[in-house]
């Protein structure tokens, strides 16, 4: 009783424990998210997003958490162990018919010495401890014809010793088979993708947050950058920002690839000491409150582009600037794909590097474009760019070492240059245009000193 | 960060579904298959559609998993 007390004092509650200041997603909207799923469902439907699992690193040591996407975009509840039950009928609760439910862990709400507890959301018809789930459920499943739910990730775990594979989704889909036969179970992917993939305004000032923050890194790690340093301490001034500027952390792990790993798509070692005449990549994006940016640019070392450097990196630019200028509402992704590849090609026999157009996917192996949002490829089902969508746009070209046939100047070089694109009525908008990316204004920047160049000792 | 390639062949889901037909054959396959698809994120990403396609379509697939390693084998490069 003493509990629930508690939990109502609550409930008025801001959603997060955010500092004075910082971006949030009003609750208001959370509401509307709900509401919009409830309409899209029919009344013999029902819906349950769980909590992300907590992942144990040794003994009483956990990974950072990170929450489910679903369960942050319904309802921002960003703590484990909890349930989200959404039903448009509606489930009976001391007399009301309740359409959403967060159930919790009522113990959670307990302060001890070690954790802070959480605060509780005011999004929810109703909050209720995790101990009436079961009966709520039993109740709620009455005459439910389809149940969208999903098992929180890994779905799949396999045994290392034995080799053993075991999918955990299938196991229950068996059990919830056996326990309400003729129930139908899908994926909440089903109705939540759709309306994830378009951004709100309110998720747009959180995404441009995001990149802000994460172009505030680059920027200092630009004037940072000189032969001599390793590729970690790049990273170091990059995540700098990101804890200043209040991001949780990276929303992915940061890629700081130098000469020959400039080359290695995913590379996230950091470890090389860069060298005068490399290029070094760096793919980088901050969360803030839930939503990752996605960022990349290249610079030379040594502050000044070779040649070879500067000829790769400007037809890298054209492949962007080209691209960027077809992307609108209604075109499909299909056809920003072709673009980049069709200016790529161009500008590969351009330089001599290929004499078809067929050949120049050996120097740009990768796609080009994905959604941004809650993850950092976010959920995608739409074949064709809508307003509201935001997206990546990421051109490279990757020379390898060790071809004779290709000139010495272009040899060993990575270049990827990545914005992130709002897509809006008649075209799109840059959010990540107030960082540099033309030859002369990174040879400028690259002038200064930066966070990385002042002295620290051990 | 770019997205992984496998993300882009033509039909992951349809290899996802085949995973646990390949695994209950005991086939080695699945091994070096799973990891590179959990080391490219893919598992994560698609095994909701992954688990709706497979239930769809699992009688046809079991008939042949032969065929279905070969499609597996084909898809993502596996020798």
């Amino acid at each position: 009783m003493k509990k629930h007390f508690r939990v109502y004092l609550l409930l008025g509650s801001s959603l997060f424990a955010a500092e004075p200041g910082a971006l949030q997603t009003p609750d208001t909207l959370y509401t509307q998210r709900c509401r919009q799923v409830l309409q899209q469902m029919d009344s013999t439907d029902l819906m349950l997003v769980a909590s992300a699992g907590v992942k144990n690193r040794c003994g009483d040591v956990d990974y950072p958490y990170r929450q489910d996407s679903n369960m942050l975009y319904l309802c921002g509840w960003r703590h484990p162990s909890a349930l989200l039950m959404l039903s448009p009928r509606g489930v009976n609760v001391g007399g009301k018919a309740m359409h959403t439910i967060c159930f919790y862990n009522s113990k959670a709400l307990e302060s001890t010495a070690y954790h802070r507890p959480p605060r509780l959301a005011a999004v929810c018809d109703t909050m209720l401890a995790l101990d009436r789930f079961d009966a709520s459920l039993s109740q709620a499943l009455s005459g439910i014809r389809t149940l969208y739910y999903s098992l929180p990730k890994p779905v799949f775990v396999q045994e290392p010793v034995t080799g053993k594979h075991f999918f955990l989704d299938r196991e229950l889909r068996k059990a919830l088979r056996n326990q309400y036969p003729g129930l139908t179970i899908k994926p909440v992917a089903e109705p939540l993708n759709r309306l994830r993939q378009i951004k709100s305004d309110a998720e747009i000032r959180l995404l441009q947050k995001a990149v802000d923050i994460t172009a505030a890194g680059l920027r200092e790690a630009i004037k940072s950058a000189e032969p001599g340093m390793y590729e970690y301490e790049l990273q170091a001034v990059i995540e700098y920002a990101y804890q200043r500027f209040g991001a949780a952390s990276p929303g992915f792990p940061s890629i700081i690839g130098s000469g020959p790993n400039a080359l290695i798509l995913h590379y996230d070692d950091n470890d090389r000491r860069m060298q005068a005449g490399d290029m070094v990549v760096m793919d980088v994006g901050a969360e803030y409150n839930g939503y990752s940016a996605d960022i990349t640019r290249t610079i030379p070392v040594s502050g000044v582009f070779t040649e070879g450097q500067r000829e790769l990196y400007e037809a890298v630019l054209t492949m962007q600037k080209e691209t960027l200028a077809v992307m609108k509402p209604g075109v499909s992704r299909r056809a920003v794909e072709e673009k980049t590849r069709e200016v790529c090609s161009r500008e590969l026999m351009r330089l001599g590097l290929i004499k078809k157009a067929e050949e120049a996917k050996r120097f740009l192996p990768h796609g080009v474009s994905h959604d941004i949002g809650l993850e950092v490829h976010d959920v995608s089902s739409r074949e064709v760019l809508e307003v509201g969508m935001v997206v990546t746009l990421e051109p490279g070209l990757y020379i390898p070492a060790d071809d004779p046939a290709i000139p010495a100047k272009y040899r060993s070089i990575g270049i990827r240059i990545e914005d992130d694109v709002w897509i809006v009525e008649g075209g799109n908008r840059v959010i990540t245009s107030g960082l540099v990316k033309e030859v002369k204004d990174i040879e400028k920047l690259m002038k200064q000193k930066g966070l990385g160049n002042q002295p620290l000792s051990l | 960060m770019i997205r992984s390639q496998y993300l882009r062949r033509p039909d992951p889901t349809l290899a996802i579904a085949l995973c646990p037909i390949v695994a209950e054959n005991n086939h080695g396959l699945v091994r070096s298959f799973v990891q590179r698809c959990e080391s490219a994120s893919l598992i994560q990403e698609v095994d909701d559609e992954a688990a709706m396609f497979y239930e769809n379509r699992k009688n046809q697939f079991l008939t042949d998993t032969r065929a279905n390693v070969a499609y597996v084998r084909k898809t993502f490069g596996l020798g």
